[in-house]
Order: C-alpha cells, then structure tokens, then sequence
C-alpha cells in the first residue's frame, strides 16, 4: 500500500492527523483542477471545501483496492460537474483585468473564452489528459467510462475546441502570436 | 480509408497509441490528404494552446478556512451551546431594558429580535458548504460523467475547410 492509499486508509479509521496531511498533500492538485474547470478563485476554493469534506464523510467507502487519488478526483469530479457557479459580484479573470488588457492577455482570453465555453464533460476530459497527464485507464476509473470511449470522448473535446478556435488557428494564429509575443509592436 | 475514418484517429496518432498497421496507415494518407493533414495541425495548435489556461495557486490561508470550519462542524459540538449562552445573555439584556423602560409594556417601537432557532443555528454560524443539508447526501460513487443531456455525443466533429464566422 502507498503513501497516499495509506493515509486515506488512516482517514477511514478516524485519524485526524492523517486527515490533515491528506488535505495538505491534496489541497493544491484539486484546487489547480477546480479553477481551471470554473475559472474563478473564489469559487475554486469552494470547490475544494466541498471535495475534502466529502472525503471525510466518504472516507469509509475506500476498500483499498484501488489508487488514492482515483477515489480522489472521482469526487473532485462529482463536485466540478455539480458545482453551481455561486453569484458573486466578481468578474472572472479578475487579475488579468487588474494588470491591463494587453495583446498577450486578450489571446489568452480569448483561448480560455473557448474553453470555458465547452461543456463541462469535455472541460473535465482536457484537464486530465493535459495537465494532469492522468493515462486512459486512470481517466477510465475516475470517470466511470471504458477506455474506449475515453478515447473518442477526448478526441471530440478536442475537436470542438479546435472548431472553436477556428478561426484564430486559420489566421496562422498560434505561430503568428507566438511571434507577436516575441516582437510586440 | 476514407477521410471521416482518418479524423477520429488523429488524437491517438499523436500521442503514438495506435497500432503499428494503423499509424503507417494514417501517416500516408495525411502525406496525401491537404485536409486530414490540416486538421491534424490544427488539432496540434490546439493541444498546445490548452497552456494558456492559468493554474492560479490557492490562497495560502484557503486550508486554514477550511479546516477551522471543519473543526466546528466536526470535532467541537459545543458551538450551539455558546450560541444558546448568547441568546440567554441576550434575553437577559432585552428583558432588563424592557423592565426598566418608562415605555415598557405598550408599543414601544423597539426593533423586533430574530431570536429564532434559525438565527442561532449551526448553519447561521458555519455557512456555505457546512450546512446541515450537505451531510444527507453521498455522492461517491455515482460518478455523474457522461451526463447524456450535456454535449457529449458520439458525434464526431468535422473540421471543414470554410473558416467559421467568428
């Protein structure tokens, strides 16, 4: 048994302490996932609340057989797809705002105007694969879904984001941003 | 091998997940298909502007919150005595200046207190996701994925050669 299975193991029979080390080792990957999924601080950490309070009150329901932070994400997810966007008098990307909109960051709105504008199944399956780098077995066991369709499911996240960024991709988009970047102005 | 069977490849023949049959396949009909071989650039573009999606770092104090409410709702059952204290100190307060009002007994037009089991609850205390409500249901392990009202479908999308308008 691993470190992490270990402790959560600890969690299910009532070990405060391993509790903690658990959200400490945890709190930074799920709160990585929840702002990327809604885009918002504030409600990234609620997300986060959420999730390390059902591990706690579903801690029991761990048999050990699998990986930690499978048992993880499967209720991060949970959370994410159920998550209520809460109204709050706060303007998503808030820190862009407050540095100034520049060239750079208005591509990179617009980049994150596309995906946020993709359903949260597809947003979920991107995550994972990209930033986490979870495999299609792992994505199969957090999200209840055989490889097979992980496969095709990724793929068709992938291609509506592409059609989404259209046409900033016909305009020689990346290349020519990636070269503005370099010579701005 | 037609060019709809080619697309739906094209994920896994990046990533080198296909097999050997498959990939040689791939590789020369995008050397001969100006279309298949455009949606794989666009699909690599793609891939690699994903990293402009930010991962803001928790606020440090985040877990701090988090664990002190939870210390409230789990570990320390003794908060609604103190808000059942503060009640009683409360009513004490009102009662005695109620009492001693020379205006005491008739219509006084002093605000009404809220001191209603809801206004000293657990919930009043410890909001948002400690409520009561959010103990009663279990989630794990009714994973909600695939939700078939949301967009996922076995639809494949093209990419056609006429630029979208914006």
């Amino acid at each position: 048994m691993d470190r992490e299975e270990l402790l959560l193991y600890q969690v299910k029979h009532g070990d405060g302490k391993a509790f903690e080390t658990f959200v400490e080792h945890f709190w930074k990957p799920v709160f990585h996932l929840a702002y990327r999924f809604t885009g918002s601080s504030q409600d990234a950490e609620d997300v986060c609340q959420e999730v390390f309070l059902r591990v706690h009150r579903n801690a029991a329901t761990f048999r050990g057989e699998g990986k930690a932070f499978t048992w993880l994400y499967r209720i991060a997810t949970n959370v994410c797809l159920n998550w209520k966007r809460k109204h709050r008098p706060t303007v998503p990307l808030e820190e862009e705002s407050a540095r100034g909109i520049t060239r750079d960051n208005v591509m990179s709105l617009e980049i994150r105007d596309a995906f946020a504008g993709l359903s949260k199944d597809d947003r979920i399956l991107l995550i994972y694969r990209k930033f986490y780098g979870f495999s299609y077995e792992e994505m199969g066991k957090i999200l209840d879904l055989p490889v097979t369709k992980i496969k095709s499911r990724l793929h068709d996240a992938k291609t509506r984001l592409a059609k989404k960024l259209g046409p900033f991709l016909e305009e020689g988009g990346e290349d020519g941003w990636t070269a503005q970047k370099s010579n701005p102005g | 091998m037609d060019c709809s069977e080619i697309k739906s490849r094209l994920t896994l023949f990046e990533e080198g997940e296909l097999p050997e049959a498959e990939r040689r396949e791939t590789e020369a009909h995008l050397a001969a298909c100006a279309t298949c071989a455009r949606l794989r650039r666009d699909l690599q573009k793609t891939w690699r502007l994903l990293d402009e999606i930010p991962a803001a770092d928790p606020d440090p104090f985040a877990m701090k919150r988090f664990f002190s409410g939870f210390e409230g709702k789990h570990r320390a059952p003794r908060k609604p005595l103190y808000a059942a204290a503060a009640a009683a100190a409360l009513l004490l307060v009102v009662g005695a200046g109620w009492y001693f009002h020379p205006a005491s007994g008739g219509d006084s037009g002093y605000a009404t207190l809220d001191l209603s089991d809801q206004a000293f609850s657990q919930s009043a205390i410890f909001p948002s996701v400690f409520s009561d409500s959010a103990s009663t249901d279990n989630y794990y392990p009714d994973v909600t994925f695939g939700n078939p009202s949301a967009a996922l479908t076995d639809n494949t999308l093209e990419m056609s050669d006429e630029e979208d308008s914006p």
